[in-house]
């Protein structure tokens, strides 16, 4: 199978420069994965395929996500062989189930996405919290015998043992941060990748429930703050991406809770939804209406409000929630999502207006495909406080092959969290339906000027100076300070970590 | 092992003979490259421990004196390490394995210190003899000492890097590479992760010779990942250590992207 897509590889890089056709690419992509689907399906791997120790996984997640990543791979705008390179990578980290190999395929992803893209901090804290996993992980198994597919984990220490787990949490954390920037795409195999490696090492997991409070706080502090920048957005866009963030803590919060299947399920759902308005933005870039309906299936089906895919899935997770701690935080990401979506139909409501009786037959069929589709993400998702015995996580089950076991539970709690929150919305709705745009404008206002007073004082500095200045000064002064700040903060950090290990060393 | 020796070989001689467009000018070069084969073949078929030390003196002597630059440099180096061995004599066999370490150390410090004359690209085929040379010195000598030293030499590393305001990698990249050669020596690794490791620290010495135009600016990222794999026997030693200096290297790897990215790249 590796070998199959290997060569088709090759073939495409030494054919890449002389193409004029670009469906040439796609028909070879659609190729290789129809074939190792073929393959899996067969049960029939071939020789590197057991040296790197893939099993059977389910034909239709290799299928689902691959053909996710390869829309993704090919909107990058890296050269040929690095793509290349990246669809075989992530391939081997879907099937193999083996442990090192899945460590140093997600490293090697990790340090292409880094030396590919602009560069932010927050990038080398994710490459830093990985290659530390790594790390701890072959020098656990270095004092065993090592082979390629062992599967198991031991803790030898104890501070690995502490840490271990908490470093996959959060290094889950920093990518879901790391996917936006309002500036940079997201990016699909940066969201599913961490999410598969940390699904690889469930067995890892010796605690559950304690981190949820930290790393639930710092997910909710992150939304806030990106909040302050959708107040100030222009384009619909970036309000679309900013709803996608607060879904994305719904599967966050499941990952949390240890239920690493439907974490990964409803990732690949929602990437999945965004895809699709992605490549259909695209697709039909010279169609207005027809992008108007894309836009607002997109914008229902990602933000929580009840009956939408992710408000169901949103609910579902608050009713597992055990702790207080995930509960407040899904309501605050819940209330925060509404609210959004709101004012985004407020704003952009008279854009996205379409008139489907008098449409196109285009318009009509689009409508209706996407009607469809929802209505089947829904279906296929159905918690198991909805759906009867057959029927619960269908997705789920056909993805992974897991079993439900229905808990003797009326759906109380979960009917009670759905009224509610239906309420919540109608008023919410009324709220901002009635609320004067200065108000609205003014209350944005203060609550931008709030976090902004809470952040680092150089952002106000580089404000300042580029209002003042003119544009050699301005170049000049961001070049001394973030030599300045990178170098303070690091140099700070690095002393103290000298003096205790040398301390450490001397005792 | 061998293969990666003689991959990196032809590839060095593709490059250098690419580079250049007389040939003449690649003849010492040449010569350097077969007398290191020479002297590797000698290191496979010879299994005395003073044949060992024999053969790479003489290559060493051969290679500096027909070609080398700076020699006072050189003789002095060589006879503090002859000095340091003589020692050994004195104190009767007691601190062998540690003199010896001592010994490979300068040799270590010679190889990557050395100028030539004619052909500054000569210096590639001469730190490959001296890499197989310690990869054949590790399964001999075996010091306590050695760790300790090692962890002295990585907070020397790091106050230079903080010194240098954590701006990359590049400019320290000298005295890092000498620390990732001895951590590979110092330490027990696997075979797949040595020969990674002796991978990576070829790759980085050629592009320091060649400077190939793709991947200069990947050298920092090639010490990271080299130093990913010296950290994994060096975490049992001192855990919090390995984390400050991955995360300083992390740090520097920021900067220097950031530096690159605006055009100001300061070899």
């Amino acid at each position: 199978m590796f070998e199959l897509i290997l060569i088709t590889s090759l073939c495409l890089i030494l054919i890449d420069r002389k193409l004029t056709n670009k469906m040439i690419p796609i028909a070879i992509r659609a190729l290789q994965i129809i074939i190792s689907s073929y393959c899996i399906y067969k049960n029939n791997m071939g020789p590197s395929a057991n040296i790197l120790g893939s099993e059977s996984v389910s034909t239709l997640l290799f299928f689902l996500v691959s053909v996710l990543f390869s829309f993704d791979i090919e909107r990058l705008k890296y050269r040929r062989y690095f793509k290349e390179l990246l669809f075989l990578l992530t391939a081997i980290i879907i099937t193999t189930n083996s442990l090192p190999v899945v460590v140093v395929t997600t490293l090697f992803v990790i340090t292409i996405f880094i030396s590919k893209r602009r560069k932010y901090f927050i990038d080398y804290i994710s490459l830093f919290l990985l290659s530390l996993i790594s790390l701890i992980y072959f020098s656990e198994l270095s004092t065993t015998v090592l082979t390629v597919k062992d599967s198991y984990f031991l803790y030898l220490t104890e501070v690995s043992e502490m840490i271990f787990y908490p470093l996959i949490v959060l290094f889950v954390f920093v990518e879901f941060c790391r996917l936006w920037g309002m500036k940079r795409d997201v990016s699909t195999i940066l969201t599913v990748v961490p999410l598969i490696f940390a699904y690889k090492f469930k067995l890892a997991n010796s605690f559950e429930q304690d981190l949820s409070m930290l790393v639930g706080s710092l997910y909710l502090i992150y939304i806030l703050m990106m909040a302050r920048k959708v107040l100030n957005s222009k384009s619909i866009k970036e309000s679309l991406k900013y709803l996608l963030s607060i879904s994305l803590f719904t599967s966050f919060a499941y990952f949390t809770l240890g239920k690493y299947e439907t974490s990964l399920t409803f990732t690949l759902s929602l990437m999945f939804i965004f895809t699709l308005y992605r490549e259909a933005m695209n697709f039909f870039s010279n169609e207005t209406e027809v992008k108007k309906v894309i836009t607002f299936f997109s914008l229902i089906n990602l933000s929580a409000i009840p009956l939408s895919f992710s408000g169901l899935g949103i609910i579902d997770a608050l009713s597992l929630a055990g702790g207080p701690a995930v509960f407040s935080y899904l309501i605050i990401a819940m209330i925060a999502s509404v609210i959004t979506l709101a004012f985004t139909l407020k704003k952009y409501g008279d854009d996205l207006f379409v008139n489907l009786l008098e449409g196109t037959s285009k318009v009509k069929v689009v409508t209706v495909i996407l009607f469809i589709t929802s209505l089947m993400l829904i279906f296929s998702n159905l918690s198991q406080y909805l759906a009867n015995k057959n029927n619960v996580m269908r997705l789920e089950s056909l993805l992974f092959g897991s079993q439900f076991d229905m808990i003797k539970n009326t759906g109380f709690n979960y009917n009670l969290i759905f009224i509610l929150f239906l309420i919540g919305v109608i008023v919410i709705g009324y709220l901002v339906r009635n609320i004067s745009d200065k108000l609205s404008w003014r209350v944005a206002f203060n609550f931008d000027e709030a976090i902004r007073s809470i952040s680092l004082k150089e952002i106000k500095v580089k404000q300042a100076a580029l209002k003042e200045n003119s544009v050699e000064s301005v170049v000049k002064n961001e070049r001394s300070e973030i030599e300045i700040s990178s170098f303070k903060v690091s140099f700070l950090i690095l002393t103290t970590f000298l003096i205790i290990s040398l301390v450490i060393i001397e005792l | 092992m061998i293969i990666i020796f003689l991959i990196f070989t032809i590839i060095s001689l593709f490059l250098r003979t690419k580079e250049s467009k007389n040939i003449q000018e690649c003849i010492p070069f040449y010569i350097v490259s077969t007398i290191s084969w020479i002297s590797f073949l000698l290191y496979l078929y010879l299994d005395t421990p003073i044949y060992l030390f024999a053969t790479f003196e003489i290559t060493t002597f051969l290679v500096m004196l027909s070609v080398g630059k700076k020699l006072a440099r050189f003789f002095q180096l060589k006879f503090i390490s002859f000095f340091v061995l003589s020692l050994m004599y004195i104190f009767d066999g007691v601190f062998q394995q540690d003199i010896l370490y001592i010994y490979v150390l300068i040799s270590t410090i010679i190889a990557l210190t050395s100028s030539f004359k004619i052909d500054k690209k000569i210096s590639f085929p001469f730190i490959l003899f001296n890499i197989f040379s310690l990869m054949k010195a590790r399964e001999l000598i075996e010091s306590p000492f050695s760790v300790t030293l090692f962890v002295a030499g990585i907070i020397m590393i790091l106050v230079l890097l903080a010194k240098d305001r954590l701006r990359g990698l590049t400019l320290q990249s000298d005295r890092i590479a000498f620390l990732l050669w001895l951590g590979l020596f110092t330490f027990s690794i696997d075979l797949y992760f040595l020969l990674t490791g002796i991978t990576l620290l070829l790759i980085i010495s050629i592009i320091r010779t060649f400077k190939p135009k793709g991947l200069v600016k990947m050298i920092d990222m090639f010490l990271y990942l080299a130093s990913l794999i010296i950290l994994i026997p060096f975490l049992k030693v001192s855990f919090l250590l390995a984390v400050v200096w991955l995360l300083t290297f992390s740090i520097c790897l920021f900067n220097n992207g950031r530096l690159l990215e605006k055009g100001e790249c300061h070899d």
